[in-house]
């Protein structure tokens, strides 16, 4: 503390010590926040095909396509934690193969100042709604939900789901041809 | 053997220095914490991040340069050997301990 570096030394180490100090503070005010909203989501135009995933394999696995409409209000989710918000549309559904099957269909990412009420029409889906074999023909349960990871500026990783899905049916025959 | 920066001197004497490491954990802190309720109010950290960079700004400008304040108790040497020939070396021993 003689000499002006030890004492640049000492204010730096200190003003950082506090701000460590007050993001552990900042992420403690908003740990037990409830991060749930709800939402609505709808679905048309689907359509169903047997196609090969060359991926995979040359079989023919069921490949299920949709338009979607979906609206949720977001903003509740912001406070002075949240950095972003990653949303994600999933499709869950039990087959005889699996007894849990999760698809994600579409995902957003939302940064903080970004407008936080979603309003969408005849959503196309972002990627594809495979199944590992032919387990969406005339399946009548297929629930599409939408959850969100909370992307906080300090501490946990939260994954959250909106209240409110949609139960989903595939047409009992395959579609042919390109038209959806 | 006192340290200089361009020419001038910037030591604090003890006392001084005891002065200025209190000085500015008060400053620091009390930006901290006024930033956090405030950032707080406001929803947004940024805020608080800001604050407490006032904080740190006014702490240096406070406690970095060698105010007079901080120099008010200068350590009393003990004369030099030659100027006092007649002091005993055990008397000279007993005197302040040197500065680091």
């Amino acid at each position: 503390m003689h000499t002006f570096l030890s004492r640049v030394n000492a204010v730096s180490a200190f003003s950082l010590s506090t701000l460590a100090a007050l993001t552990f503070l900042c992420f403690a005010s908003t740990f037990f926040i409830n991060y749930k909203a709800p939402v609505t989501i709808t679905a048309a135009n689907i359509v169903l095909k047997n196609v090969p995933e060359y991926a995979v394999s040359r079989e023919k696995n069921d490949l299920g396509a949709l338009r979607f409409d979906l609206s949720s209000d977001l903003t509740p989710l912001f406070n002075w934690n949240t950095k972003q918000l990653f949303l994600y549309l999933t499709a869950e559904y039990e087959t005889p193969n699996n007894k849990i099957n999760q698809v994600v269909l579409w995902d957003k990412i939302i940064k903080r100042g970004d407008a936080s009420v979603i309003n969408l029409k005849n959503q196309h889906l972002k990627y594809y709604f495979w199944d590992d074999g032919n387990g969406l023909l005339g399946h009548n349960n297929v629930s599409l939900t939408l959850s969100w990871n909370i992307i906080p500026i300090a501490g946990t990783l939260p994954t959250w789901s909106g209240t409110g899905s949609y139960k989903l049916a595939f047409p009992s025959e395959y579609t042919l041809g390109r038209s959806y | 053997m006192m340290d200089t920066v361009m020419g001038f001197s910037v030591h604090m004497d003890f006392e001084g220095q005891k002065l200025a490491e209190r000085l500015f954990q008060i400053i620091v802190v009390a930006f901290g914490a006024g930033g956090w309720l405030y950032g707080y109010y406001v929803q947004d950290f940024f805020i608080t991040v800001l604050t407490l960079g006032a904080g740190f700004v006014l702490a240096c400008l406070v406690t970095l340069p060698p105010w007079p304040i901080y120099r008010r108790y200068p350590l009393k040497w003990a004369p030099p050997e030659d100027a006092a020939a007649s002091t005993s070396a055990s008397e000279t021993a007993t005197g302040k301990k040197k500065k680091k």
